[in-house]
């Protein structure tokens, strides 16, 4: 009674060696470029830039861009490809002081909360709600009002603004990995809350975390040049793609490009950053590696 | 005999059907017929292709893997692999219907369960719309026996019971008089006694209306209860094909040999060892390339096992385990007493959880008893079983006894240490003396940390080289090669990955292991190799056993003490084979008789 109704067929070669996954990622590869361009500004211009970009040339005023001055001047004579140049270091800076400071303000608070559920935990979170209600550009208009406008006290406004971003995320993340019966073995064995958070949930939950960071780094970038454009981030000379804007501003009917350069550069950092952001939660995605 | 030439045409016919994925072909070209009226069993272990055959004939194929070959149904509708969508769907819900796994996901859950059979019907024009179609669908969910179908009409998913959701959904299955009913595992996420109600359900409506029926499980038991016929699937062909009854009592093939040898878990060879696919193979030469193609690698490698004979459940416990029934609900009895010492000693322990939501909005939330009152001892060296179903309170007591919870009320002691109210500090060495296998091999172990790091885990105050000797020894106790060290969880098989659950909670020499569904997993070949491997552990260890688990069988096998756990109560405790053979009170006798043994089935086949 017994047959087998079929004789196995060999496997078929592989038709394509590159996973499908990565059609996906094209995110991460474009926002990789862009971020690389920002990256390669910041640094070109620590050692090298066409012009000084705070050296003041009266006489060339409001040039459109030419063979000389690639980008054009601007209303003091400077170069303005050499400050978007330089701007790319403040606006790296900023992203990384600032993304810097709220993740360390951030997650250790997360982790703590999502490890004690029950009052703590909501007591910690109410907290959390009532700073992530307050917009982290008002919070940097006033400490710049209160410590002098800055680009330090720019930065710290900024970290401490996104930092219950930072604080939810890592919750709701420890919160998962609270629950998986690893975390059960680890306490059974008698592991303390400092082992569990630290072997188990931040290893875990790093996936995410830098999604955040990502993300939260072009929410800084978009910040500093806000701040600056109101006149509360970055001081002159240093250049600034905020400062460079508001500076534009002046001169829109006189010399339009000017605006455009700096919109430009602010674009790519801050859609940088986000693309990236996507294409990195993709691929750090637990479940997605499951799969593959 | 690949084809039925039978002159009835076959509600389905499957011929040369393959499923392949962008690196692999999936299923091999396999090719079956289902009578009218009929009913088949598709049976196979994960990644056989059981599921996938099911969804190819639904149509339901994700669209990153591609059919060939052709699904015909009766009443000259086109070939459906190569069938439009618009096509498919008439079919689905109306000619064919599909039962899945978990009920409460197949469930809209913001919808009447009645408005729902209800559209099943308005959908394909069968009752029009409004009253009639209303009417119908509460006498559809009195056919699926459901308590009351004019109130369940009107509840939505989250209402009912896991077992009550399965009824809606069979009724909604079945609301269009299907000509096939395709089942994936219908009663996998059910409690026994409740799918043992549901299979029932299920043959007589398919019987009654002469609807063929194809059922998907991995539990051989469950095919014996509703099939007729079984189809045995191994890496995507069909490999056997024969009556139940042929199937179970005379299987042919040596997979399914090995399948039904390893599924019967009252059968043990000469050592008191359950057989493994790998064991069982060994006895048919031409099997060889099978057996190690299914034994897991490491299991292979595994040191040969002495050749000494050992009679194996003597483990003999100096004294008599008494037999013992809770008669009325509160009535105060210690089960399992043990005067001197006992290891553990459990007394009125309760525990009582609030329940969020629900109750008033300014009232105190209503409680929710886990457990009321729980009294046994539990001696060394013994084999403890716990039994229950899902809210018995099984999952509760387990973290209590691992302190992992604290009880309302009453006490636990483990070698003198009192558990309740005790500081992580004083339990410090409780800790290392009590470690647990949990069920879920994959979200056990830490998907970022490597082998090394998880087995080393719970030692404390060890220089690094001695751990890392330590983890080789206990790795080769479980039957892995050392070099798995570096290596992370996801590249291990399930039973694998338990192995290395189990090397972890041993390698503290613990006196006491706790067992949380263990196996409950695991495909049924490594469920045998793994319980073969538990019980050597706990001889060679002297350890305790405490075995909490939803399967009779394995506790049965594993145990040579049993408490039924119902209701957050034990109603009866005793030895297992009496517990078993002679239940005596009502729940467990309820239990017991829905979870029949291979050989009754077999007999029952036989009949």
């Amino acid at each position: 009674m017994t047959t087998k109704t079929s004789t196995p067929v060999a496997p078929r070669p592989r038709k394509n060696e590159a996973p499908s996954g990565n059609r996906r990622n094209g995110n991460l590869i474009v926002g990789m470029i862009l971020i690389g361009l920002v990256v390669f500004a910041a640094v070109l211009s620590a050692f090298w830039t066409p012009f000084d970009p705070e050296g003041v040339f009266p006489q060339e005023l409001l040039l459109p861009p030419g063979s000389e001055h690639l980008l054009g001047t601007d209303n003091f004579g400077r170069d303005v490809l050499s400050s978007i140049l330089r701007g790319a270091q403040i606006s790296l800076i900023v992203g990384i002081v600032a993304v810097g400071i709220a993740a360390v303000l951030g997650v250790p608070f997360g982790i703590i909360a999502g490890m004690n559920p029950g009052r703590l935990d909501q007591f910690m979170m109410r907290g959390n709600d009532i700073l992530l209600a307050f917009p982290a550009l008002l919070l940097a208009i006033i400490f710049g009002a209160v410590f002098g406008a800055n680009t330090m006290t720019a930065m710290v406004a900024l970290g401490i603004g996104s930092a219950p971003s930072f604080a939810s995320v890592a919750r709701s993340g420890t919160q998962q990995v609270m629950s998986r019966e690893y975390v059960q073995a680890s306490k059974a064995s008698g592991k303390n809350g400092w082992f569990v958070g630290v072997k188990h949930v931040l290893p875990n939950i790093s996936g995410i975390l830098i999604v955040q960071a990502s993300v939260s780094f072009g929410i800084a970038v978009l910040a500093e040049a806000a701040l600056s454009y109101l006149g509360l981030g970055t001081t002159p000379p240093t250049p600034s793609w905020g400062r460079m804007l508001q500076d534009a501003q002046g001169y829109l009917y006189v010399q339009p490009l000017l605006v455009v350069w700096p919109g430009i550069a602010i674009a790519i950092a801050v859609l940088g950053f986000n693309l990236l952001g996507d294409g990195l939660r993709d691929r750090l995605d637990p479940r997605m590696q499951v799969k593959r | 005999m690949t084809t039925t030439d039978s002159p009835i045409e076959p509600t389905l016919s499957v011929r040369n059907l393959t499923v392949n994925s962008a690196y692999a072909e999936l299923l091999h070209g396999i090719s079956f017929d289902i009578a009218p009226g009929e009913r088949v069993g598709l049976i196979g272990e994960s990644g056989s292709g059981k599921s996938l055959t099911a969804t190819s004939v639904m149509g339901l194929l994700p669209e990153t893997l591609a059919a060939n070959g052709e699904i015909h149904l009766a009443g000259g509708h086109d070939d459906l692999v190569h069938a439009s969508e618009a096509k498919l769907s008439q079919l689905r819900g109306n000619t064919m219907a599909m039962v899945f796994q978990e009920p409460m996901t197949a469930l809209n859950p913001l919808m009447k369960v009645g408005a729902q059979v209800a559209e099943i019907m308005t959908q394909h024009r069968t009752v029009a719309a409004g009253q009639s179609a209303a009417a119908r669908a509460v006498e559809l969910l009195a056919q699926v026996k459901l308590p009351n179908p004019a109130e369940a009409a009107l509840a939505f998913p989250h209402q009912l019971s896991g077992g009550q959701r399965q009824r809606v959904m069979l009724a909604m299955a079945m609301a269009n008089d299907p000509q096939l009913l395709l089942c994936d595992e219908p009663t996998t996420a059910l409690d026994v006694t409740v799918q043992a109600e549901v299979l029932n359900l299920i043959e007589g409506l398919v019987t009654e209306r002469g609807t063929s029926l194809l059922f998907i499980t991995h539990d051989i038991g469950v095919v014996a209860e509703v099939c007729e016929r079984v189809l045995v699937m191994y890496k995507g062909d069909i490999v056997e094909d024969g009556t139940v009854e042929q199937v179970i009592t005379n299987p042919q093939h040596p997979y399914t040999k090995a399948l039904i040898a390893a599924s019967d878990l009252s059968v043990v060879d000469e050592r008191g060892r359950l057989h493994t696919i790998a064991t069982s193979a060994i006895t048919l030469p031409t099997a060889a390339e099978l057996a190690s193609a299914l034994a897991e690698p490491a299991a292979a490698k595994a040191p040969a096992e002495p050749a000494i004979a050992v009679p194996a459940p003597a483990r003999s416990l100096d004294f008599v385990i008494p037999h013992q029934r809770r008669n009325d609900p509160d009535e105060q009895i210690i089960f399992n007493e043990i005067e001197v010492e006992p290891l553990i000693r459990v007394r009125d322990l309760t525990r009582q959880y609030k329940r969020r939501g629900g109750g008033k909005l300014f009232g105190k939330p209503p409680v929710v008893h886990g457990l009321r009152g729980l009294d046994f001892d539990v001696a060394k060296g013994q084999r403890f079983g716990i039994v229950g179903e899902s809210g018995s309170g099984k999952s509760t007591l387990m973290r209590l006894m691992c302190a992992l919870d604290e009880p309302t009320g009453g006490s636990v002691t483990v070698a003198g240490q009192e558990l309740a109210g005790a500081s992580e500090r004083e339990l410090r060495d409780f800790r290392s003396q009590v470690q647990i296998v949990f069920q879920d091999p994959m979200g056990s172990l830490d998907p970022r940390m490597k082998v090394e790091q998880i087995v080393a885990e719970p030692l404390r105050g060890v220089s690094r080289d001695e751990a890392r000797e330590r983890v080789i020894a206990q790795l080769e106790s479980v039957g892995l090669d050392a070099d798995v060290m570096h290596r992370h969880p996801h590249q291990f098989s399930g039973g694998q990955r338990q192995r290395i659950s189990i090397a972890r909670a041993l390698i503290t020499r613990p006196r006491v292991l706790v067992a949380d569904e263990a196996v409950s997993a695991l495909d049924v070949s490594v469920r045998a190799q793994v319980l073969n491997l538990l019980s050597d552990l706990v001889d060679e260890y002297a350890l305790t056993l405490l075995f909490v688990s939803h399967d009779l069988g394995v506790i049965r096998h594993s145990c040579d003490t049993v408490a039924v756990l119902s209701d957050g109560r034990i109603v009866e405790c005793g030895p297992t084979d009496d517990v078993y053979d002679n239940p005596l009170h009502p729940y467990t006798q309820k239990l017991v008789s829905a979870t029949p043994s291979i050989a009754e089935l077999a007999a029952k086949a036989r009949a």
